[in-house]
């Protein structure tokens, strides 16, 4: 039982488990590519803001790069005149935090700083900047060259200004209208504002590396940075991600996931993404930087597990509420074929029954049959027996009334002595009647007590014949006989002699003397039934007329031949008595044939 | 009324003497002639078809016979009816009151009555006093 039900669960619930899990993967593939499209998006977006916020930088390099400085603009004794043009500059750009004019030799020579509290104050104190990055990698720019510094934090005098102030660094030179090199303008982008915004409204923490993997924003953030400030933990993105470097470096956007982790990527590339505006398209100018940033994305696995939770949940609801179900179900599916299997049991069981007692009707059928044809026959031979005992003995009762009272009234002794053989011929008569009933009778009481045995039929026939042997051999008369059919039956073998020598008798009572008489007994198989043939070629018995008189007692037909008329009577009462019948046929003058058909004989 | 002439077709002996000592004593004017089967009556009335003084006025047949039985011979009478000049009453005879056999006799045209022996010397007055009979006729039994 525990097993089928276990069986039966598993059938049902095996395909809503492999839904399930389908429905789970597919709903995480989803929502991972959901996931990933609407953080690329906002990536994208990312960079372009990037690029937007740098595009006025560019532009404004490009328009002091244009600007028709002059030697003496160098000179810091001789350049106030600029402070107007300058100062009005600096102040419109809020996110600039420095303007300089530095000299061939790394000196400035004019300086503009937007204090902490906006306002725009002209340095006196001008540093020497000529070991600075900034200024090493711009000493060969060409004209019409801006460059763009890498992202990093302002120092003054060689030392990190505190608060740190992350920045980028805008150059070009400046040539006088002789073609002379005087100098650099370098503008500080100060990039906090720029890295306010892309720290804003991030959902999964935001990551933004340097080319070589340092980290500009994180969301610890001791690491930003940690590359310039010394004492610190200094380690890259790539150095603490060893897996992920090359699955994410593979494509400009991209995505992987790293131990449950989902990372989605995008680069800025500096130079590619500002070759687009129109300065640099229509080459008025030339960009030269470094920069290559990577933009990344972190969703950590509890959290991206966490968004799906709710639909795992309702899955697992699903499953939970269908196990029970199911479970229900099988229960009384298992419970409802065990019982059917019982009641298919008890069904059979019944059937058997029933069959078993249909085949004993059908035998007690038979046996029915079998008792109701002996009691037709039964039947027919009392009614023999009544007719016998009305007619045959009524007749010399009756007589010998007649007599007795003739007698009373005879007028003396001759005369009644008279009537003396007539009285002993009718009681004669009645002795013999009775004699034959009593012979009758027997045969309907002893039926079933009569001996059967097997019976070989050649020495049986041989002995009824040996009883005629004067008569047979005086008037040569033929005896053939073939049992190649049959030669054995069980009968009585008082009955079977009796009928044999009967019809043999009366074969050789009605012979035809005019020809050879033959006697034909043979055996065969008809209807799967054993008869036997009596025949003989004597004179016949004209059956349309005593045909259905021809077993019947004290029938004779023959004048002349002696009889009395109860041969026939008795051969077939002894058949009769034991199921086996007998039939004539016969033409005159030609012969007779009876025929014994033995019913149900082995 | 007297001289009537029977005719018996009877193969018992014994009733034959019987009906010959009754019908002798009822009148000795009355003839009996006997004929032990129905082949011989037949024959009988065949070979007198035309001699009106030498055929019965009354038949008594019985059934029960050898070679031809009281049944056969109303067949065969009946074939000869027509040739027949005289008046004739056939009763048949019997020894047993067997309903079929009386039913059976009431079909055939040819019968005038039934009798159950035995025949008393009153039967025998009775069946004379009724003769000719147009009227089925039989003794009391």
């Amino acid at each position: 039982m525990l097993k089928r039900l276990l069986l039966k669960f598993v059938k049902y619930y095996l395909p809503i488990l492999i839904l399930s899990v389908l429905a789970v993967l597919w709903l995480y593939q989803k929502e991972h590519k959901n996931l990933i499209a609407i953080q690329q998006d906002e990536l994208s977006n990312k960079k372009q803001l990037i690029v937007e916020l740098l595009k006025p930088m560019i532009a404004n390099l490009y328009y002091w790069e244009q600007y028709s400085f002059s030697e003496s603009d160098f000179d810091p004794e001789n350049n106030a005149h600029l402070d107007k043009k300058i100062g009005d500059f600096v102040i419109g750009m809020d996110s600039y935090s420095q303007f300089r004019l530095i000299d061939l030799s790394g000196n400035e020579v004019y300086r503009l700083n937007r204090q902490e509290n906006g306002k725009i104050v002209k340095s006196t104190s001008l540093q020497d900047k000529g070991e600075r990055d900034y200024y090493k990698s711009t000493t060969d720019l060409k004209k019409s060259q801006i460059y763009l510094s890498p992202l990093n934090l302002n120092q003054e005098n060689g030392i990190l200004e505190l608060p740190y102030k992350p920045m980028i660094r805008g150059v070009t030179p400046i040539f006088d209208k002789q073609g002379t090199k005087l100098g650099i303008v370098v503008i500080n982008f100060s990039a906090e504002k720029l890295l306010d915004l892309l720290k804003k409204d991030n959902h999964y923490s935001f990551i933004l590396l340097d080319r070589s993997g340092n980290y500009l924003v994180s969301k610890d953030s001791v690491k930003e940075f940690a590359h310039l400030i010394p004492n610190s933990q200094n380690i890259t993105f790539y150095e603490e991600h060893p897996g992920l470097g090359d699955s994410l470096r593979s494509k400009e956007s991209t995505s992987s996931f790293k131990s449950g982790d989902l990372w989605i990527k995008t680069e800025l590339d500096f130079i590619n993404e500002l070759s687009q505006t129109p300065l640099f398209q229509h080459r008025f100018a030339d960009i030269k930087t470094n920069n290559k940033w990577v933009l990344l994305k972190h969703i950590e696995s509890q959290v991206l597990n966490a968004r799906l939770k709710s639909e795992i949940v309702t899955i697992l609801l699903i499953n939970l509420l269908a196990i029970m179900v199911i479970l229900c179900l099988s229960y009384l599916e298992a419970r409802s074929d065990a019982s059917k299997k019982k009641y298919m049991q008890a069904l059979e069981v019944m059937n058997r029954k029933l069959e078993s007692k249909s085949t004993e009707l059908e035998n007690k059928n038979n046996a029915l049959a079998i008792i109701q044809n002996k009691l037709e026959l039964r039947n027919a031979q009392l009614l023999d027996y009544n007719n016998i005992v009305a007619h045959n003995l009524r007749a010399p009762t009756t007589s010998v009334s007649a007599l007795v009272s003739m007698l009373g009234e005879a007028e003396d002794y001759e005369q009644a002595k008279s009537y003396f053989p007539k009285l002993q011929k009718v009681t004669h008569a009645i002795n013999t009647l009775v004699d034959d009933l009593l012979v009758y009778v027997r045969i309907l009481n002893d039926d079933d007590l009569v001996g059967m045995e097997n019976i070989a039929m050649e020495p049986l026939i041989e002995a009824s014949l040996d009883l005629y042997v004067e008569t047979l051999d005086k008037e040569t008369i033929e005896v053939r006989t073939d049992f190649s059919a049959w030669n054995e039956i069980k009968f009585s073998r008082i009955y079977l002699q009796s009928v044999i020598q009967n019809l043999v008798s009366n074969a050789i009572k009605y012979r035809d003397v005019s020809k050879k008489p033959v006697i034909n007994i043979r055996t065969l198989w008809e209807n799967d039934k054993k008869v036997l043939i009596v025949e003989d070629n004597g004179i016949g018995v004209d059956l349309d007329r005593y045909g259905s008189d021809i077993f019947k007692l004290y029938k004779r037909f023959h004048r002349g031949l002696s009889g009395k008329g109860m041969g026939l009577f008795l051969v077939k009462t002894q058949l009769e008595s034991l199921n086996a019948n007998i039939e004539v046929a016969s033409v005159l003058g030609q012969g007779t044939t009876f025929k014994i058909t033995f019913d149900n004989y082995e | 009324m007297n001289n009537l002439h029977f005719l018996l077709i009877d193969d018992d002996e014994i009733f034959q003497f019987i009906m010959k000592n009754t019908i002798a004593e009822v009148s000795p004017n009355i003839t009996i002639k006997f004929f032990s089967d129905g082949e011989k009556g037949i024959d009988f009335l065949r070979q007198n078809l035309g001699e009106a003084n030498d055929l019965p006025d009354i038949i008594l047949l019985d059934v029960n016979m050898p070679f031809m039985d009281g049944w056969e011979f109303l067949n065969e009478y009946k074939s000869l009816q027509s040739q027949i000049k005289k008046e004739m009453d056939i009763y048949l005879l019997t020894s047993s009151n067997n309903p079929s056999d009386i039913a059976k006799a009431k079909e055939i045209s040819a019968l005038s009555g039934y009798l159950v022996k035995p025949i008393s010397k009153q039967g025998i007055k009775n069946l004379i006093s009724h003769f000719p009979t147009n009227q089925w006729y039989h003794n009391e039994f």
